[in-house]
């Protein structure tokens, strides 16, 4: 049986609300694997025919197949189905918050006045970013950022417990399989690396930041974001299992961090939620914070380069359809170039595919794998996307 | 509750429009909660049904705290399954003839 691990501010489903989420999960699961696919063949026998005629070659972009394919009835009704059990699973999520948020403010802010493993810094003068604050992004209702009382959790809750319906799981029953993966990743690429002091960039309800601090005990981790509410629930939450992890209110942009304080950052699947101009200054900040011999190493979904048009506009649903404004636009940016712009080493920079959180979590037995695909039409659990570079040593 | 605290329930932004027909969009969205919604009636439904086998009676209460084991849930898991493949059949029939066969 699949189920979400139980921490202190998790929120707790009733009988039938279990039974919503239960059947949105597997509902997208179905649409995904059983329906979605056929998407293929509506292409090549309706769509590809008629986008010949009236371009007169072969369709070169995918966003002209897009033009093409909203066009066709079985397109619209699968991706109505994806948009809608979207909607439906954050609503469903969101009753079990609500029937008891006042109970779970109160136990995050129980945990901060208790003794602490780790440490809260919410910065009161803090702006959130425009490209977080004007964008619900995957639908979540009221986004990253929102706060909607004194000591909010909701944003950090509702994360947490509707990713791990809308991933079907494959994050792992306490949500940490991106962090999971990362320290897989780390040992497979540095052997008996253990980070002195680490920083993650973009931690949301802290599921990454977790698994890393399970992988590496004996480092210092701090992690930021931008949203209040997120970083209050994800204190609580590391606090209720046990971990020491220091959370900031800060922008991956423009971090306060000393210069050199860090000997590794990680950012996790962060950067498709940044605007462009973002992406250049985390590099930046990145570098600046890293002491000589540093390691920034991130996630992302591959870039489109290289990849046939058809492939790319499947992967890119989410842009018009989830409210991922720049997840097309990050999957055609070149991280060796901004890199180098950055400082970091040229020669030392890679990327390219490593251990995915499937991988991850099949050393968890709990966790269902089968399941290859999540998100929009298209992510494949197999393996994940990684970039690493250094900061030079002189 | 009075003093309940109100959730945002819809994303920033608009909402594209799948359908020729919005009113289509909107019709697809309640076929979809009605059927969630009789999906949690027959979870539900599991539920008194097996507490009622094992105590002969229940209260409410005992509904809330009941947790299906793995068969329970296998059980519930391919009800739902055999639930949304009658639901959705005409989605999967449509596939079926697009790639090529009378369907699954």
């Amino acid at each position: 049986m699949l189920r979400q691990e139980e921490h202190a501010v998790l929120p707790k489903s009733t009988v039938n609300e279990q039974a919503r989420q239960d059947f949105l999960n597997q509902l997208g699961k179905h649409v995904l694997n059983e329906i979605t696919p056929g998407n293929k063949a509506a292409y090549e026998k309706r769509v590809l025919p008629q986008l010949r005629q009236e371009l007169g070659r072969e369709p070169e972009s995918r966003h002209e197949i897009r033009k093409g394919m909203v066009r066709d009835p079985y397109y619209q009704m699968t991706s109505s189905f994806q948009r809608t059990v979207q909607e439906m699973m954050w609503n469903s999520v969101d009753d079990t918050i609500q029937r008891q948020l006042p109970e779970l403010i109160a136990t995050a802010k129980d945990i901060r006045a208790g003794e602490t493993l780790g440490s809260l810094h919410i910065d009161p003068g803090f702006e959130i970013p425009d490209y977080v604050a004007e964008n619900d992004h995957h639908c979540m209702p009221g986004g990253y950022s929102g706060e909607l009382v004194d000591d909010d959790i909701t944003a950090g809750a509702l994360y947490d417990k509707g990713a791990f319906i809308y991933t079907q799981g494959l994050f792992g029953p306490r949500m940490d399989g991106i962090g999971k993966a990362t320290a897989l990743m780390i040992a497979a690429t540095w052997p008996g690396l253990q980070p002195r002091k680490l920083l993650e960039i973009g931690c949301t309800a802290g599921g990454s930041t977790s698994g890393l601090k399970f992988a590496f005990p004996e480092t210092e981790i701090h992690a930021i974001d931008v949203g209040p509410s997120v970083l209050r629930y994800a204190h609580a939450r590391a606090e209720s299992l046990g971990l020491a992890i220091h959370f900031h209110q800060m922008s991956g942009e423009a971090m306060t961090f000393d210069d050199a304080s860090f000997d590794f950052v990680n950012c996790p699947a962060t950067l498709h939620e940044m605007s462009r101009s973002a992406v250049h200054n985390v590099f930046k900040e990145a570098y600046r914070v890293l002491e000589p011999g540093g390691i920034f190493l991130l996630s992302e979904l591959p870039p489109y380069e290289g990849v046939d048009p058809w492939t790319q506009f499947v992967r890119d649903w989410d842009t018009y359809n989830n409210n991922e404004p720049f997840w097309g636009t990050v999957h055609e940016m070149n991280f060796a170039e901004i890199a180098a712009e950055a400082g970091f080493d040229a020669d030392s920079y890679w990327q390219g595919n490593g251990p995915g959180i499937a991988e991850a979590n099949a050393m968890t037995s709990a966790v269902e794998v089968q399941n290859k695909k999540f998100m929009g039409s298209t992510r494949g659990g197999g393996q994940a996307w990684y970039a690493h570079m250094t900061k030079p040593k002189a | 509750m009075s003093d309940k605290i109100q959730t945002p329930r819809q994303a920033k932004g608009k909402r594209p429009q799948y359908f020729d027909d919005p009113n289509m969009d909107q019709m697809h969205a309640m076929i979809i909660a009605l059927a969630t919604e009789v999906s949690v009636l027959a979870d539900r439904f599991d539920t008194i049904e097996r507490v009622l086998e094992s105590k002969g009676s229940l209260t409410r209460a005992d509904i809330e705290a009941w947790e299906p084991d793995d068969a329970a849930w296998a059980e519930r898991k391919e009800n739902r399954a055999e639930l949304i493949r009658r639901v959705f059949r005409s989605v999967r029939e449509a596939r079926g003839v697009l790639e090529g066969d009378d369907g699954p």
